[in-house]
């Protein structure tokens, strides 16, 4: 039986887990196991795509781009196993394109150099450039290989890499070839004769937006150059140009534009034609000093920046030029505000959230009156509520309790949620926990709110609920318990006998003393059986039972004489002297045994 | 004689057996309550499908009506069935941000309002992805997802993650780009403003499951911000074992409560003690018996002196 009870548990403890753990049978499919599925490569279309974006920008010279694609083709799934080749792929790459965009950049600087007559150093740079572009071929012929290997690994159809990586080769030809024509025009330009060109310029000081005049000589090593057109750099930049005259001197007015800069340079250029046989060659540089009136803008913001609400800025613009408006950027806005006597005052409205806010102000520029501009950085800050909060400590299920919240002036929205139930008000909360809350700890969260420029205030707080209805049953219980115990213990005090009587049981239970010599004779009788037979007497058993085990047939016959007339002695009182005088007898006999 | 021994057999077997059920469903309740679910989203699902990690990071409660929108987050994820009771609109408009994750296309009514839809059709990317084609990657944002469906938008709704421009639309199901299949880049997370809050769709309810949620890590961060997580279980159908599961907890809930716990146990005292003192009187009935049985064979016998006789015997006992 038992261990029938220990199968059928097993068995139904088996029939449930097998339900419990049978896969779910869902008709959606919204995932797959990401560990079970199994790993694919790129599609060898797209791939191809990937690949060959970097090298359309390099064949196209837009270096940056090409940069911006390999970073693409690296985000691509690549398994670990190919990595390596990925990696060495875009590191060539990134190296061919880097060695090109150096070369280009030395033989772009050598041609400017070219131009204004410093071969020396132009060609210092085409030797770099030619250093750097050997770099790029020797880095060429590895990312043939690299690129093989790519398109092995990933199946990718060899032609069209093959195709752009010629390419790449052209290009780097190409850059070879203009690296040689530009020595090649370095060597020409050599045998060409030196050219000079001097300039003063007057006056050295002047306001912004005045004339100053430029007077110079043009000339070769032993004569001057009329008739050539010399350009004027303003602050390195070409500005007009003068024509030489007789002797090469040349003479030009030029009236300033409007710079707020403490200095401008001065310099003239020359750069002869073709079919000219002479070096370009650059002039000295004078510095003009220039003045002009630098407005100063100071700015005041009055009170609190409270968000959603007004504040006030209030500013002045020391040396303000002759405009009665400046420029307010503030929360992306651009405004213009008017300008009183240099003084400006206005009112803007704070964001909503809190956070670091720039307000910048433009003055702008007039004549001789530099434009200024002042960024100020304004903090808007909700205000703390000043709620105090108090919430009971107990609540009883079934009746309202109250939640103090105590504040000044402001209009309040309170949330709360507790036991369940969801509150709103604008002051006091009064809370109830339902009749169906069991008692213990709930959590109460308060969220109150005010308007957009206070600070929100969420508390939690774990109010003890005692439900009285909840709280009977077990009190109940335990008061029954208590009532069972006590009436046990009456029942039992009432159950008891006292000494006396057990005694006068006792005494009556016991026979007469006329009869005890029959009782010891039993007695004696029982352990001479015991004696023969081994079998005893047990507490537990009857005169009659343990005549019952006697087997002895010789015996028996005299022990039940004497077990019958000891009984009677007993338990009956009856008993007659022949019954008396026979129990006598059989015990002799048992004795003689 | 023989049909007592069989109706006493049959008795004792169908106590055996209601015994073995109790037993049964005793070891169950605590085994189910104990052992993990394997249910997709499930929170207490530690294997690859699970909530189990977002739970834990979030600290997540499971939506049950309370709620104050300000300071509330709530998700519905892959929902199956009908969303939850409250008025979710209202929630969004006070300020509450709701986050929306469907591939499939279920939570459309809901979304539709807002500007939004879910295309249905999974999206797949042959580039860029994680192990997978079906499990695609944002690379602008490091986000893998797990067989995600394309975004529907209306103009103006701010697209917070495309899919790459080698996804495509995989309209006939068989995981492989065709000719006639649209290509991305699709939207993929979307965001619509409604009153104080926002809603969020995510065309992906799979981002966050614990095998995931360790790459989608920062963007769960960002959406949730500092605001308490809430999840709307009630959108996910319910199996046997789960149900059965809830139900375990609940009860363990209920009596959780000081009341009960203590009634319980009072119980338990009371019960040991009733039986046990029953025992001891059908011990004392079984000693009565035994007198009985003399008073039987022998009428005749003095019964009282009978009992005095057993008393004497007890106490030499």
């Amino acid at each position: 039986m038992k261990w029938l009870l220990f199968g059928t548990i097993v068995g139904i403890i088996a029939i449930i887990l097998i339900a419990q753990f049978w896969p779910t049978i869902t008709p959606i499919v919204r995932h797959v196991n990401p560990k079970a599925e199994i790993e694919r490569l790129p599609l060898p279309s797209y791939m191809m795509t990937l690949v060959l974006n970097p090298f359309n920008s390099l064949i196209m010279r837009n270096y940056t781009a090409v940069e911006n694609e390999i970073k693409i083709l690296s985000q691509a799934y690549i398994p670990d196993r190919y990595k390596f080749i990925i990696d060495r792929f875009n590191n060539l790459l990134s190296n061919i394109s880097n060695f090109l965009a150096e070369t280009e950049d030395f033989i772009n600087k050598a041609e400017e150099l070219i131009y204004f007559g410093s071969y020396d150093d132009a060609k210092e740079l085409l030797m770099e450039a030619s250093f750097k572009l050997t770099l790029a071929n020797i880095t060429y012929l590895e990312l043939k290989a690299a690129s093989e290997e790519l398109a092995k690994s990933f199946n990718l159809p060899l032609i069209e890499i093959k195709d752009r990586l010629n390419k790449i080769a052209k290009i780097i030809e190409l850059l070879y070839e203009k690296i040689m024509n530009l020595l090649k025009s370095i060597e020409k330009q050599k045998i060409l004769k030196d050219s000079f060109i001097i300039i003063d310029v007057q006056p050295r000081k002047i306001w912004t937006g005045g004339n100053i005049e430029i007077e110079g000589r043009l000339y070769a090593e032993d004569h001057p150059l009329s008739g050539k057109i010399v350009q004027i750099y303003l602050d390195g930049i070409k500005f007009t140009e003068a024509l030489t005259l007789e002797e090469g001197i040349f003479k030009i007015k030029l009236n300033i534009p409007y710079i707020y800069k403490p200095k401008i340079s001065i310099q003239a250029r020359y750069i002869p034609y073709e079919d000219q046989p002479y070096k370009p060659s650059s002039s000295n540089i004078i510095e003009v000093e220039l003045i002009y009136i630098e407005p100063r803008i100071i700015i005041d913001v009055i009170g609190d920046i409270i968000p959603g609400k007004s504040f006030l800025i209030k500013g002045i613009i020391e040396n303000a030029g002759p405009y009665d408006y400046i420029n307010i950027s503030w929360a992306g806005l651009i405004m213009p505000i008017a300008l009183q006597n240099g003084k400006f005052s206005s009112y803007l409205k704070a964001p909503l959230a809190e956070g670091l806010y720039p307000l910048k102000i433009e003055a702008p520029s007039h004549e001789i009156y530099a434009p200024a501009q002042k960024i100020v950085y304004i903090k808007v800050n909700k205000l703390p509520l000043n709620v105090k909060v108090i919430f009971p400590s107990l609540v009883v299920a079934g009746f309202p309790s109250n939640i103090e919240v105590l504040y000044e002036g402001e209009k309040l929205n309170i949330k709360a949620i507790f036991a369940g139930q969801v509150y709103s008000s604008s002051g006091n909360l009064s809370i109830s926990a339902p009749l169906t809350a069991l008692s213990g700890y709930y959590n109460c969260e308060v969220y109150i709110s005010s308007h957009p420029w206070y600070k929100e205030l969420y508390l939690k707080e774990s109010i003890l609920i005692i439900n009285p209805l909840t709280l009977f049953p077990p009190i109940l219980i335990i008061a029954f318990t208590i009532r069972a115990f006590k009436n046990k213990e009456k029942f039992i005090e009432t159950i008891e006998v006292p000494k006396e009587t057990i005694k006068k049981i006792e005494e009556r239970s016991f026979i007469s003393s006329s009869l005890k010599w029959l009782i010891e004779l039993y007695w004696r009788a029982v352990s001479i059986i015991s004696k023969l037979t081994g079998i005893e007497i047990k507490p537990s058993m009857t005169m009659r039972e343990y005549l019952a085990l006697i087997k002895l047939d010789a015996l028996k016959k005299f022990f039940e004489i004497l077990t019958i007339a000891a009984e009677k002695a007993l338990y009956s009182k009856k008993i007659s002297n022949e019954e008396l005088n026979s129990a006598r007898k059989a015990f002799e006999e048992l004795n003689k045994a | 004689m023989r049909s007592s021994i069989k109706l006493s057999l049959s008795r004792s077997i169908i106590k055996l057996s209601l015994l073995a059920i109790i037993a049964a469903m005793f070891i169950i309740s605590i085994l189910s309550a104990v052992l993990p679910s394997s249910e997709d989203f499930h929170p207490s699902n530690p294997y690859w499908n699970g909530l189990e990690k977002f739970f834990k990071i979030t600290n997540a409660k499971i939506f049950n009506g309370d709620i104050i929108p300000e300071k509330s987050i709530l998700f519905i994820i892959g929902p199956s069935i009908n969303y939850s009771s409250i008025d979710l609109k209202s929630f969004i408009s006070n300020g509450g941000i709701l986050i929306i994750m469907d591939e499939i296309g279920i939570a459309n009514p809901l979304i539709s309002d807002f500007g939004i839809s879910i295309d249905g059709h999974f999206v797949i990317d042959a580039v860029f992805y994680y192990n997978n084609w079906k499990m695609p990657k944002l690379i602008e944002r490091a986000i893998v997802l797990n067989l995600p469906s394309a975004l529907k938008i209306d103009k103006g709704i701010k697209v917070l993650a495309y899919s790459s421009s080698f996804s495509f639309l995989d309209l006939n199901g068989d995981f492989e780009p065709q000719a006639d299949e649209p290509k991305g880049p699709f939207p993929i997370i979307a965001e619509a403003p409604y009153g104080n809050g926002k809603i969020i769709v995510i065309s992906d309810s799979s981002i966050f499951l614990n095998d995931l949620i360790d790459f989608n890590r920062k963007l769960l961060e960002d959406l949730i911000s500092n605001r308490e997580v809430f999840v709307d279980t009630s959108v996910w159908p319910l199996s046997l074992p789960s149900a059965y599961k809830a139900i375990v907890l609940k009860i363990y809930e209920f009596f959780s409560a000081p009341e009960l716990k203590y009634s319980l146990a009072l119980l338990i005292v009371i019960l040991i003690y009733y039986y046990t003192s029953n025992y001891t009187s059908k011990e004392k009935q079984k000693e009565i018996d035994e007198i009985e049985e003399l008073l039987k064979k022998h009428p005749n016998w003095n019964e009282k002196l009978l009992k005095a006789i057993k008393e004497a015997r007890d106490k030499i006992e």
